[in-house]
Protein backbone atom coordinates (compact mmCIF):
# COMPACT_ATOMS: atom_id res chain seq x y z
CA UNK A 1 0.00 0.00 0.00
CA UNK A 2 1.49 3.37 -0.91
CA UNK A 3 1.89 6.09 1.71
CA UNK A 4 -0.80 8.36 0.31
CA UNK A 5 -3.38 5.56 0.29
CA UNK A 6 -2.37 4.65 3.83
CA UNK A 7 -2.78 8.28 4.92
CA UNK A 8 -6.19 8.45 3.21
CA UNK A 9 -7.25 5.36 5.14
CA UNK A 10 -5.64 6.45 8.40
CA UNK A 11 -7.12 9.94 8.71
CA UNK A 12 -10.78 8.81 8.80
CA UNK A 13 -9.87 6.13 11.35
CA UNK A 14 -8.17 8.74 13.55
CA UNK A 15 -11.10 11.12 13.17
CA UNK A 16 -13.45 8.30 14.16
CA UNK A 17 -11.34 7.61 17.25
CA UNK A 18 -11.36 11.30 18.15
CA UNK A 19 -15.12 11.47 17.61
CA UNK A 20 -15.64 8.38 19.75
CA UNK A 21 -14.77 10.54 22.80
CA UNK A 22 -18.14 12.20 22.22
CA UNK A 23 -19.90 8.85 22.50
CA UNK A 24 -21.73 9.66 25.72
CA UNK A 25 -23.47 12.57 23.98
CA UNK A 26 -23.61 11.19 20.48
CA UNK A 27 -24.66 7.55 20.74
CA UNK A 28 -27.93 6.14 21.97
CA UNK A 29 -27.86 2.66 23.56
CA UNK A 30 -29.96 1.31 20.68
CA UNK A 31 -27.67 2.70 17.97
CA UNK A 32 -25.86 0.07 15.95
CA UNK A 33 -22.09 -0.20 15.84
CA UNK A 34 -21.68 1.01 12.25
CA UNK A 35 -23.97 3.97 12.78
CA UNK A 36 -22.13 4.94 15.94
CA UNK A 37 -18.86 4.99 14.04
CA UNK A 38 -20.52 7.02 11.32
CA UNK A 39 -21.43 9.64 13.92
CA UNK A 40 -17.97 9.48 15.47
CA UNK A 41 -16.46 10.04 12.02
CA UNK A 42 -18.70 13.05 11.39
CA UNK A 43 -17.90 14.40 14.86
CA UNK A 44 -14.18 13.91 14.30
CA UNK A 45 -14.38 15.67 10.93
CA UNK A 46 -16.14 18.64 12.53
CA UNK A 47 -13.47 18.80 15.26
CA UNK A 48 -10.76 18.69 12.56
CA UNK A 49 -12.45 21.50 10.66
CA UNK A 50 -12.76 23.65 13.78
CA UNK A 51 -9.15 22.95 14.73
CA UNK A 52 -7.88 23.96 11.31
CA UNK A 53 -10.09 27.05 11.38
CA UNK A 54 -8.60 28.04 14.75
CA UNK A 55 -5.07 27.59 13.43
CA UNK A 56 -5.96 29.75 10.42
CA UNK A 57 -7.33 32.49 12.66
CA UNK A 58 -4.19 32.33 14.78
CA UNK A 59 -2.01 32.46 11.68
CA UNK A 60 -0.33 29.15 12.55
CA UNK A 61 0.62 27.03 9.53
CA UNK A 62 -0.71 23.48 9.45
CA UNK A 63 2.03 20.98 10.21
CA UNK A 64 1.40 17.25 10.48
CA UNK A 65 3.18 17.00 13.85
CA UNK A 66 1.21 19.93 15.23
CA UNK A 67 -2.05 18.40 14.01
CA UNK A 68 -1.11 15.02 15.47
CA UNK A 69 -0.23 16.69 18.79
CA UNK A 70 -3.54 18.54 18.93
CA UNK A 71 -5.42 15.36 18.03
CA UNK A 72 -3.68 13.34 20.75
CA UNK A 73 -4.22 16.12 23.31
CA UNK A 74 -7.92 16.32 22.49
CA UNK A 75 -8.25 12.55 22.66
CA UNK A 76 -6.57 12.40 26.09
CA UNK A 77 -8.66 15.31 27.37
CA UNK A 78 -11.77 13.53 26.12
CA UNK A 79 -10.67 10.34 27.83
CA UNK A 80 -10.06 12.20 31.08
CA UNK A 81 -13.04 14.52 31.23
CA UNK A 82 -15.83 13.16 29.01
CA UNK A 83 -18.05 10.32 30.21
CA UNK A 84 -17.89 6.95 28.47
CA UNK A 85 -20.51 6.06 25.91
CA UNK A 86 -23.37 3.64 26.55
CA UNK A 87 -22.71 -0.08 26.26
CA UNK A 88 -23.93 -1.62 23.06
CA UNK A 89 -25.52 -4.99 22.36
CA UNK A 90 -25.75 -7.17 19.28
CA UNK A 91 -23.07 -7.97 16.73
CA UNK A 92 -22.33 -7.74 13.03
CA UNK A 93 -22.54 -11.52 12.76
CA UNK A 94 -26.20 -11.26 11.81
CA UNK A 95 -25.34 -9.54 8.51
CA UNK A 96 -27.26 -10.93 5.57
CA UNK A 97 -27.36 -10.96 1.78
CA UNK A 98 -28.20 -7.27 1.58
CA UNK A 99 -25.01 -6.38 3.40
CA UNK A 100 -23.10 -8.71 1.07
CA UNK A 101 -24.43 -6.97 -2.05
CA UNK A 102 -23.83 -3.54 -0.51
CA UNK A 103 -20.26 -4.49 0.32
CA UNK A 104 -19.71 -5.73 -3.24
CA UNK A 105 -21.04 -2.47 -4.70
CA UNK A 106 -18.87 -0.48 -2.31
CA UNK A 107 -15.80 -2.54 -3.21
CA UNK A 108 -16.35 -2.06 -6.95
CA UNK A 109 -16.83 1.68 -6.45
CA UNK A 110 -13.69 1.91 -4.31
CA UNK A 111 -11.55 0.08 -6.85
CA UNK A 112 -12.69 2.38 -9.66
CA UNK A 113 -12.30 5.43 -7.45
CA UNK A 114 -8.67 4.84 -6.49
CA UNK A 115 -7.69 4.37 -10.13
CA UNK A 116 -8.80 7.94 -10.73
CA UNK A 117 -11.03 6.78 -13.58
CA UNK A 118 -14.27 8.00 -12.00
CA UNK A 119 -12.84 11.23 -10.61
CA UNK A 120 -15.41 13.99 -10.84
CA UNK A 121 -14.64 17.02 -13.01
CA UNK A 122 -15.29 19.30 -10.03
CA UNK A 123 -12.36 17.68 -8.23
CA UNK A 124 -10.18 19.18 -10.94
CA UNK A 125 -12.10 22.44 -11.17
CA UNK A 126 -12.32 23.25 -7.47
CA UNK A 127 -12.19 20.62 -4.70
CA UNK A 128 -8.83 19.16 -5.70
CA UNK A 129 -7.08 22.36 -6.68
CA UNK A 130 -8.14 23.96 -3.40
CA UNK A 131 -6.94 20.91 -1.49
CA UNK A 132 -3.53 21.03 -3.11
CA UNK A 133 -3.26 24.80 -2.72
CA UNK A 134 -4.11 24.53 0.99
CA UNK A 135 -1.56 21.73 1.30
CA UNK A 136 1.13 23.91 -0.28
CA UNK A 137 0.09 26.99 1.72
CA UNK A 138 -0.27 25.00 4.99
CA UNK A 139 -3.64 26.62 5.52
CA UNK A 140 -6.73 27.94 3.76
CA UNK A 141 -5.23 30.38 1.26
CA UNK A 142 -7.80 33.18 1.34
CA UNK A 143 -5.65 35.51 -0.75
CA UNK A 144 -5.62 32.91 -3.49
CA UNK A 145 -9.36 32.31 -3.19
CA UNK A 146 -10.02 36.05 -3.38
CA UNK A 147 -8.21 36.60 -6.68
CA UNK A 148 -10.62 37.81 -9.32
CA UNK A 149 -10.06 34.98 -11.79
CA UNK A 150 -10.60 32.33 -9.14
CA UNK A 151 -14.38 32.70 -9.29
CA UNK A 152 -14.17 29.39 -11.17
CA UNK A 153 -13.12 27.49 -8.05
CA UNK A 154 -16.14 28.61 -6.00
CA UNK A 155 -14.06 30.55 -3.46
CA UNK A 156 -17.05 31.02 -1.15
CA UNK A 157 -17.72 27.32 -0.56
CA UNK A 158 -17.11 25.84 2.91
CA UNK A 159 -13.75 24.09 3.00
CA UNK A 160 -14.01 20.82 4.90
CA UNK A 161 -13.41 18.60 1.86
CA UNK A 162 -10.28 20.41 0.60
CA UNK A 163 -9.08 20.56 4.19
CA UNK A 164 -9.38 16.79 4.43
CA UNK A 165 -7.45 16.48 1.16
CA UNK A 166 -4.77 18.86 2.42
CA UNK A 167 -4.36 17.03 5.73
CA UNK A 168 -4.06 13.66 3.99
CA UNK A 169 -1.44 15.19 1.69
CA UNK A 170 0.39 16.60 4.72
CA UNK A 171 0.39 13.14 6.31
CA UNK A 172 1.61 11.52 3.08
CA UNK A 173 3.96 14.43 2.24
CA UNK A 174 2.54 14.54 -1.26
CA UNK A 175 -0.73 15.27 -2.98
CA UNK A 176 -1.90 12.04 -4.60
CA UNK A 177 -5.33 12.60 -6.21
CA UNK A 178 -6.03 8.93 -6.81
CA UNK A 179 -5.44 8.03 -3.16
CA UNK A 180 -7.71 10.89 -2.06
CA UNK A 181 -10.62 9.20 -3.83
CA UNK A 182 -10.65 6.75 -0.94
CA UNK A 183 -12.40 9.46 1.07
CA UNK A 184 -15.37 9.32 -1.32
CA UNK A 185 -15.51 5.55 -0.88
CA UNK A 186 -15.63 6.19 2.85
CA UNK A 187 -18.53 8.64 2.47
CA UNK A 188 -20.31 5.96 0.45
CA UNK A 189 -19.65 3.39 3.20
CA UNK A 190 -20.95 5.74 5.90
CA UNK A 191 -24.03 6.51 3.79
CA UNK A 192 -24.76 2.79 3.59
CA UNK A 193 -24.18 2.36 7.33
CA UNK A 194 -26.64 5.21 7.96
CA UNK A 195 -29.20 3.83 5.52
CA UNK A 196 -28.95 0.43 7.19
CA UNK A 197 -29.51 2.02 10.58
CA UNK A 198 -32.38 4.10 9.25
CA UNK A 199 -34.12 1.00 7.95
CA UNK A 200 -33.53 -0.82 11.22
CA UNK A 201 -34.59 2.02 13.49
CA UNK A 202 -37.49 2.77 11.19
CA UNK A 203 -38.83 -0.69 11.96
CA UNK A 204 -38.53 -2.20 8.48
CA UNK A 205 -38.86 -5.98 8.27
CA UNK A 206 -35.82 -8.19 7.68
CA UNK A 207 -36.46 -8.65 3.95
CA UNK A 208 -36.96 -4.90 3.52
CA UNK A 209 -33.77 -4.17 5.42
CA UNK A 210 -31.75 -6.54 3.28
CA UNK A 211 -33.31 -5.68 -0.08
CA UNK A 212 -33.45 -1.99 0.80
CA UNK A 213 -29.77 -1.78 1.68
CA UNK A 214 -28.85 -3.66 -1.49
CA UNK A 215 -31.11 -1.38 -3.54
CA UNK A 216 -29.60 1.81 -2.11
CA UNK A 217 -26.04 0.52 -2.55
CA UNK A 218 -26.65 -0.53 -6.15
CA UNK A 219 -28.46 2.66 -7.13
CA UNK A 220 -25.86 4.94 -5.50
CA UNK A 221 -22.99 2.80 -6.75
CA UNK A 222 -24.26 2.79 -10.35
CA UNK A 223 -24.68 6.56 -10.33
CA UNK A 224 -21.38 7.07 -8.51
CA UNK A 225 -19.46 5.07 -11.09
CA UNK A 226 -21.35 6.01 -14.24
CA UNK A 227 -21.60 9.74 -13.54
CA UNK A 228 -17.96 9.91 -12.31
CA UNK A 229 -18.60 11.35 -8.87
CA UNK A 230 -15.47 10.47 -6.88
CA UNK A 231 -13.74 13.40 -5.25
CA UNK A 232 -16.79 15.68 -5.07
CA UNK A 233 -18.82 16.79 -2.07
CA UNK A 234 -22.23 15.51 -3.19
CA UNK A 235 -21.53 12.27 -1.35
CA UNK A 236 -21.18 14.29 1.85
CA UNK A 237 -24.64 15.76 1.35
CA UNK A 238 -26.10 12.31 0.65
CA UNK A 239 -24.38 11.08 3.81
CA UNK A 240 -25.83 13.96 5.86
CA UNK A 241 -29.41 13.20 4.86
CA UNK A 242 -28.98 9.44 5.36
CA UNK A 243 -27.28 9.97 8.73
CA UNK A 244 -30.15 12.20 9.83
CA UNK A 245 -32.65 9.40 9.22
CA UNK A 246 -32.25 7.53 12.55
CA UNK A 247 -32.69 10.56 14.85
CA UNK A 248 -35.49 11.99 12.72
CA UNK A 249 -37.37 8.69 12.41
CA UNK A 250 -37.69 8.38 16.18
CA UNK A 251 -39.25 10.80 18.66
CA UNK A 252 -36.95 13.70 19.55
CA UNK A 253 -34.64 13.11 22.48
CA UNK A 254 -31.49 14.49 24.04
CA UNK A 255 -29.12 12.23 22.08
CA UNK A 256 -31.05 13.03 18.90
CA UNK A 257 -30.41 16.74 19.50
CA UNK A 258 -26.67 16.11 19.66
CA UNK A 259 -26.76 13.83 16.65
CA UNK A 260 -28.61 16.41 14.58
CA UNK A 261 -26.21 19.07 15.87
CA UNK A 262 -23.12 17.20 14.70
CA UNK A 263 -24.68 16.11 11.41
CA UNK A 264 -25.77 19.69 10.71
CA UNK A 265 -22.29 21.02 11.53
CA UNK A 266 -20.77 18.50 9.12
CA UNK A 267 -23.25 19.60 6.43
CA UNK A 268 -22.46 23.26 6.95
CA UNK A 269 -18.71 22.62 6.69
CA UNK A 270 -19.03 20.55 3.53
CA UNK A 271 -20.77 22.44 0.75
CA UNK A 272 -22.66 25.62 0.01
CA UNK A 273 -26.08 23.96 0.05
CA UNK A 274 -24.95 22.23 3.24
CA UNK A 275 -25.43 25.52 5.06
CA UNK A 276 -29.19 25.75 4.40
CA UNK A 277 -29.41 21.96 4.86
CA UNK A 278 -27.91 22.40 8.33
CA UNK A 279 -30.46 25.11 9.07
CA UNK A 280 -33.33 22.87 7.90
CA UNK A 281 -32.14 19.96 10.06
CA UNK A 282 -31.88 22.18 13.12
CA UNK A 283 -35.20 23.93 12.52
CA UNK A 284 -37.03 20.63 12.09
CA UNK A 285 -35.48 19.24 15.27
CA UNK A 286 -36.37 22.43 17.15
CA UNK A 287 -39.89 22.25 15.73
CA UNK A 288 -40.31 18.67 16.88
CA UNK A 289 -39.07 19.56 20.34
CA UNK A 290 -41.38 22.54 20.60
CA UNK A 291 -44.36 20.54 19.31
CA UNK A 292 -43.75 17.70 21.72
CA UNK A 293 -42.94 19.68 24.83
CA UNK A 294 -45.22 22.66 24.12
CA UNK A 295 -42.52 25.06 25.29
CA UNK A 296 -39.22 26.30 23.92
CA UNK A 297 -36.29 24.33 25.33
CA UNK A 298 -33.13 26.43 25.43
CA UNK A 299 -30.78 23.52 26.23
CA UNK A 300 -32.20 21.38 23.45
CA UNK A 301 -31.94 24.28 21.02
CA UNK A 302 -28.32 24.75 21.98
CA UNK A 303 -27.50 21.05 21.58
CA UNK A 304 -28.89 20.96 18.07
CA UNK A 305 -27.86 24.41 16.92
CA UNK A 306 -24.55 25.29 18.52
CA UNK A 307 -22.19 22.98 16.56
CA UNK A 308 -23.43 24.30 13.20
CA UNK A 309 -23.28 27.90 14.46
CA UNK A 310 -19.65 27.39 15.49
CA UNK A 311 -18.91 26.14 11.97
CA UNK A 312 -20.95 28.71 10.03
CA UNK A 313 -19.94 31.93 11.81
CA UNK A 314 -16.17 31.78 11.12
CA UNK A 315 -16.86 30.71 7.52
CA UNK A 316 -19.28 33.58 7.06
CA UNK A 317 -16.84 36.03 8.62
CA UNK A 318 -14.04 34.95 6.30
CA UNK A 319 -16.23 34.98 3.22
CA UNK A 320 -17.48 38.49 3.97
CA UNK A 321 -14.03 39.77 4.97
CA UNK A 322 -12.39 38.52 1.78
CA UNK A 323 -15.37 39.37 -0.46
CA UNK A 324 -15.66 35.79 -1.65
CA UNK A 325 -19.40 35.61 -2.35
CA UNK A 326 -20.12 35.25 -6.05
CA UNK A 327 -22.76 37.41 -7.63
CA UNK A 328 -23.89 34.43 -9.68
CA UNK A 329 -24.97 32.51 -6.56
CA UNK A 330 -28.38 34.08 -6.38
CA UNK A 331 -30.38 37.09 -7.38
CA UNK A 332 -34.07 37.90 -7.38
CA UNK A 333 -36.52 35.07 -7.99
CA UNK A 334 -37.73 35.17 -11.55
CA UNK A 335 -40.76 32.94 -12.10
CA UNK A 336 -40.28 33.25 -15.84
CA UNK A 337 -37.42 30.77 -15.38
CA UNK A 338 -39.78 28.12 -13.97
CA UNK A 339 -40.94 26.50 -17.23
CA UNK A 340 -37.38 26.24 -18.54
CA UNK A 341 -36.24 24.78 -15.21
CA UNK A 342 -39.04 22.19 -15.25
CA UNK A 343 -38.19 21.20 -18.83
CA UNK A 344 -34.50 20.86 -17.96
CA UNK A 345 -35.25 18.77 -14.85
CA UNK A 346 -37.41 16.44 -16.95
CA UNK A 347 -34.61 16.25 -19.51
CA UNK A 348 -32.16 15.22 -16.78
CA UNK A 349 -34.58 12.57 -15.49
CA UNK A 350 -35.08 11.24 -19.01
CA UNK A 351 -31.50 11.27 -20.23
CA UNK A 352 -29.12 10.64 -17.31
CA UNK A 353 -28.34 7.00 -18.02
CA UNK A 354 -26.39 6.20 -14.83
CA UNK A 355 -29.58 6.74 -12.85
CA UNK A 356 -31.36 3.84 -14.58
CA UNK A 357 -34.69 5.47 -13.82
CA UNK A 358 -34.17 6.02 -10.09
CA UNK A 359 -33.71 9.81 -10.08
CA UNK A 360 -37.46 10.51 -9.54
CA UNK A 361 -36.94 8.99 -6.08
CA UNK A 362 -35.49 12.40 -5.17
CA UNK A 363 -39.06 13.73 -5.29
CA UNK A 364 -40.50 11.01 -3.01
CA UNK A 365 -40.13 13.26 0.08
CA UNK A 366 -43.08 15.29 -1.24
CA UNK A 367 -45.26 12.20 -0.71
CA UNK A 368 -43.40 11.14 2.40
CA UNK A 369 -44.66 14.25 4.17
CA UNK A 370 -47.93 12.35 4.58
CA UNK A 371 -46.89 9.46 6.84
CA UNK A 372 -46.32 10.80 10.33
CA UNK A 373 -43.19 8.75 10.92
CA UNK A 374 -41.27 10.03 7.90
CA UNK A 375 -42.59 13.59 8.05
CA UNK A 376 -39.60 15.24 9.85
CA UNK A 377 -36.92 13.87 7.50
CA UNK A 378 -39.18 14.38 4.49
CA UNK A 379 -39.64 18.00 5.56
CA UNK A 380 -35.86 18.49 5.59
CA UNK A 381 -35.57 16.89 2.14
CA UNK A 382 -38.43 18.95 0.72
CA UNK A 383 -36.87 22.13 2.09
CA UNK A 384 -33.59 21.20 0.38
CA UNK A 385 -35.48 20.60 -2.87
CA UNK A 386 -37.13 23.99 -2.42
CA UNK A 387 -33.72 25.57 -1.89
CA UNK A 388 -32.46 23.97 -5.12
CA UNK A 389 -35.50 25.38 -6.89
CA UNK A 390 -34.84 28.81 -5.37
CA UNK A 391 -31.30 28.72 -6.76
CA UNK A 392 -32.56 27.70 -10.19
CA UNK A 393 -35.13 30.50 -10.21
CA UNK A 394 -32.84 33.17 -8.85
CA UNK A 395 -29.34 32.59 -10.25
CA UNK A 396 -28.69 35.01 -13.07
CA UNK A 397 -27.43 32.40 -15.55
CA UNK A 398 -27.51 33.14 -19.26
CA UNK A 399 -28.25 29.53 -20.23
CA UNK A 400 -30.86 28.22 -17.81
CA UNK A 401 -31.10 24.81 -19.47
CA UNK A 402 -27.35 24.24 -19.26
CA UNK A 403 -27.29 25.38 -15.63
CA UNK A 404 -29.91 22.84 -14.58
CA UNK A 405 -28.68 20.01 -16.81
CA UNK A 406 -25.14 20.42 -15.53
CA UNK A 407 -26.03 19.77 -11.90
CA UNK A 408 -29.51 18.42 -11.21
CA UNK A 409 -28.48 14.78 -11.58
CA UNK A 410 -26.01 15.39 -8.72
CA UNK A 411 -28.33 17.46 -6.58
CA UNK A 412 -30.92 14.73 -6.90
CA UNK A 413 -28.31 12.23 -5.81
CA UNK A 414 -28.00 14.02 -2.48
CA UNK A 415 -31.63 13.12 -1.77
CA UNK A 416 -32.03 9.64 -3.21
CA UNK A 417 -30.47 7.38 -0.51
CA UNK A 418 -32.44 9.04 2.33
CA UNK A 419 -35.60 9.14 0.19
CA UNK A 420 -35.36 5.41 -0.43
CA UNK A 421 -34.85 4.75 3.28
CA UNK A 422 -37.96 6.78 4.11
CA UNK A 423 -40.01 5.16 1.35
CA UNK A 424 -39.05 1.66 2.49
CA UNK A 425 -39.84 2.49 6.11
CA UNK A 426 -43.21 3.98 5.19
CA UNK A 427 -44.37 1.68 2.44
CA UNK A 428 -42.04 -1.32 2.49
CA UNK A 429 -43.34 -4.87 2.88
CA UNK A 430 -44.23 -5.77 6.47
CA UNK A 431 -42.26 -8.31 8.49
CA UNK A 432 -43.34 -11.88 7.63
CA UNK A 433 -44.46 -13.46 10.90
CA UNK A 434 -44.37 -17.19 11.52
CA UNK A 435 -47.22 -18.61 13.60
CA UNK A 436 -46.37 -18.52 17.27
CA UNK A 437 -43.26 -16.37 16.93
CA UNK A 438 -42.68 -12.73 17.46
CA UNK A 439 -40.62 -10.62 15.05
CA UNK A 440 -36.88 -11.00 15.45
CA UNK A 441 -35.44 -8.28 17.67
CA UNK A 442 -33.90 -5.70 15.38
CA UNK A 443 -31.07 -5.04 17.81
CA UNK A 444 -29.60 -8.37 16.75
CA UNK A 445 -28.87 -6.83 13.39
CA UNK A 446 -27.07 -3.78 14.56
CA UNK B 1 -46.30 -10.54 -0.89
CA UNK B 2 -46.81 -8.09 -3.74
CA UNK B 3 -44.67 -5.48 -1.98
CA UNK B 4 -41.86 -7.98 -1.48
CA UNK B 5 -42.03 -8.91 -5.15
CA UNK B 6 -41.95 -5.25 -6.18
CA UNK B 7 -38.98 -4.52 -3.92
CA UNK B 8 -37.19 -7.61 -5.20
CA UNK B 9 -37.77 -6.56 -8.82
CA UNK B 10 -36.57 -3.03 -8.10
CA UNK B 11 -33.41 -4.40 -6.51
CA UNK B 12 -32.85 -6.73 -9.47
CA UNK B 13 -33.29 -3.77 -11.86
CA UNK B 14 -30.80 -1.75 -9.82
CA UNK B 15 -28.36 -4.68 -9.94
CA UNK B 16 -28.60 -4.80 -13.74
CA UNK B 17 -27.97 -1.06 -13.91
CA UNK B 18 -25.03 -1.36 -11.57
CA UNK B 19 -23.48 -4.16 -13.62
CA UNK B 20 -23.94 -2.11 -16.79
CA UNK B 21 -22.10 0.84 -15.23
CA UNK B 22 -19.31 -1.43 -13.98
CA UNK B 23 -19.01 -2.97 -17.44
CA UNK B 24 -18.85 0.43 -19.15
CA UNK B 25 -16.34 1.76 -16.64
CA UNK B 26 -14.13 -1.30 -17.12
CA UNK B 27 -14.29 -0.96 -20.90
CA UNK B 28 -13.46 2.75 -20.59
CA UNK B 29 -10.55 2.07 -18.26
CA UNK B 30 -9.16 -0.63 -20.56
CA UNK B 31 -9.47 1.67 -23.58
CA UNK B 32 -8.25 4.84 -21.89
CA UNK B 33 -5.04 4.95 -23.95
CA UNK B 34 -7.15 5.24 -27.10
CA UNK B 35 -9.70 7.61 -25.62
CA UNK B 36 -10.22 10.75 -27.66
CA UNK B 37 -12.59 13.22 -26.04
CA UNK B 38 -13.21 16.95 -26.01
CA UNK B 39 -12.03 18.86 -22.92
CA UNK B 40 -15.55 18.77 -21.46
CA UNK B 41 -15.16 14.97 -21.14
CA UNK B 42 -11.51 14.75 -20.14
CA UNK B 43 -10.61 12.27 -17.44
CA UNK B 44 -7.52 11.53 -15.40
CA UNK B 45 -4.93 9.23 -16.97
CA UNK B 46 -6.03 9.73 -20.57
CA UNK B 47 -3.71 10.86 -23.39
CA UNK B 48 -5.21 14.36 -23.49
CA UNK B 49 -4.71 15.12 -19.80
CA UNK B 50 -1.34 13.34 -19.74
CA UNK B 51 -0.20 15.56 -22.64
CA UNK B 52 -1.25 18.69 -20.80
CA UNK B 53 0.38 17.50 -17.57
CA UNK B 54 3.64 16.77 -19.43
CA UNK B 55 3.59 20.20 -21.06
CA UNK B 56 3.04 21.97 -17.73
CA UNK B 57 5.59 19.85 -15.89
CA UNK B 58 8.20 21.03 -18.36
CA UNK B 59 7.03 24.65 -18.08
CA UNK B 60 7.28 24.50 -14.30
CA UNK B 61 11.05 23.93 -14.57
CA UNK B 62 11.46 27.43 -16.03
CA UNK B 63 8.96 29.39 -13.94
CA UNK B 64 9.45 30.35 -10.27
CA UNK B 65 6.65 29.08 -8.04
CA UNK B 66 4.07 31.74 -7.27
CA UNK B 67 4.36 33.41 -10.67
CA UNK B 68 1.29 34.57 -12.51
CA UNK B 69 0.95 32.56 -15.72
CA UNK B 70 -1.35 33.19 -18.64
CA UNK B 71 -2.56 30.00 -20.29
CA UNK B 72 -3.49 29.75 -23.95
CA UNK B 73 -4.88 26.82 -25.90
CA UNK B 74 -6.41 26.36 -29.36
CA UNK B 75 -9.10 28.95 -29.96
CA UNK B 76 -12.11 26.71 -30.48
CA UNK B 77 -15.36 26.52 -28.52
CA UNK B 78 -15.29 28.80 -25.43
CA UNK B 79 -16.31 25.87 -23.23
CA UNK B 80 -13.31 23.85 -24.46
CA UNK B 81 -10.93 26.76 -23.87
CA UNK B 82 -12.38 27.26 -20.40
CA UNK B 83 -12.01 23.59 -19.47
CA UNK B 84 -8.40 23.38 -20.68
CA UNK B 85 -7.65 26.45 -18.57
CA UNK B 86 -9.15 24.81 -15.48
CA UNK B 87 -7.17 21.63 -16.04
CA UNK B 88 -4.01 23.74 -16.44
CA UNK B 89 -4.76 25.54 -13.16
CA UNK B 90 -5.25 22.15 -11.49
CA UNK B 91 -1.88 20.94 -12.73
CA UNK B 92 -0.20 24.17 -11.56
CA UNK B 93 -1.58 24.75 -8.06
CA UNK B 94 1.47 26.69 -6.92
CA UNK B 95 0.95 29.32 -9.65
CA UNK B 96 -1.72 31.88 -10.42
CA UNK B 97 -3.06 30.66 -13.74
CA UNK B 98 -5.11 33.14 -15.77
CA UNK B 99 -6.73 32.89 -19.16
CA UNK B 100 -4.98 34.98 -21.80
CA UNK B 101 -8.33 36.67 -22.39
CA UNK B 102 -8.51 37.81 -18.75
CA UNK B 103 -7.88 41.58 -18.56
CA UNK B 104 -5.71 41.01 -15.45
CA UNK B 105 -3.33 38.81 -17.43
CA UNK B 106 -1.85 41.78 -19.31
CA UNK B 107 -0.78 43.41 -16.03
CA UNK B 108 0.05 40.39 -13.88
CA UNK B 109 1.29 37.52 -16.01
CA UNK B 110 5.05 37.03 -16.17
CA UNK B 111 4.83 33.92 -18.34
CA UNK B 112 2.56 32.55 -21.01
CA UNK B 113 2.10 28.82 -21.56
CA UNK B 114 0.66 27.98 -24.96
CA UNK B 115 -0.67 24.41 -25.14
CA UNK B 116 -1.07 22.89 -28.61
CA UNK B 117 -0.73 26.35 -30.12
CA UNK B 118 1.82 29.06 -30.83
CA UNK B 119 1.53 32.76 -30.12
CA UNK B 120 2.98 35.58 -32.19
CA UNK B 121 2.89 38.70 -30.07
CA UNK B 122 5.53 41.43 -29.74
CA UNK B 123 4.86 41.69 -25.99
CA UNK B 124 6.21 38.17 -25.33
CA UNK B 125 9.38 36.26 -26.15
CA UNK B 126 9.82 32.49 -26.35
CA UNK B 127 11.67 30.83 -23.46
CA UNK B 128 11.57 27.22 -24.59
CA UNK B 129 9.65 24.67 -26.54
CA UNK B 130 7.52 22.38 -24.37
CA UNK B 131 6.01 18.99 -25.11
CA UNK B 132 2.86 20.02 -27.02
CA UNK B 133 3.41 23.70 -26.53
CA UNK B 134 5.55 26.75 -25.89
CA UNK B 135 6.62 28.74 -22.88
CA UNK B 136 6.96 32.52 -23.31
CA UNK B 137 8.17 35.29 -21.03
CA UNK B 138 6.26 38.55 -20.92
CA UNK B 139 8.51 41.50 -21.80
CA UNK B 140 8.42 44.18 -19.16
CA UNK B 141 9.72 47.68 -19.80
Amino acid sequence: MNGALLAAALLPALLGLLGSRLAARLAAPEDGLLYRWTLYGLGGAVVLHLGLTLLDFAGIPWHPLLLAGIGIALYILGLRFLPRGPERSGSLAAAGWGEGIALSALTAFTLFAVTGWITFGDFVFHWGIKGERFYLARGVDYEYLARGWNWAIHPDYPNLLPEIYAVIALMARRFDPDALMLTTALFFALTLASAREGLRRGGAGRFTRQAGLALIALVAGAFGIGYTTAGGADWMMALVLAAAAPPLLRPPDRVGDFQIGVIAAFAAASKMEGVPLAAFLILVQWGRRAWRERRPGFAAALRAGLPAAVVVLPWLGRVIHHHLFLGSNAGRIDLARAPGTARAVLEVIRTTDPWHGFLPAAFLPLLLLLPRRTRPLAAVAVLLLAFDLYVYLSSPMADQRYFVVSNFARLGFQLVPASLVMALVAWGPPEMKRAGTSPAPTAALD
Amino acid sequence: MLKRLALGLLTAWAALGFLQEVNEALAGWDGRARKVAGPWAWRMHTPATDDLARCLRAARESMPAGSAVAFASPDDAPEAVFRRWRWAAYFLPEYDVLQTSDPSAAQLARYVVAFQTEIQDPRIEPVRRLPNGWLYRVKRP
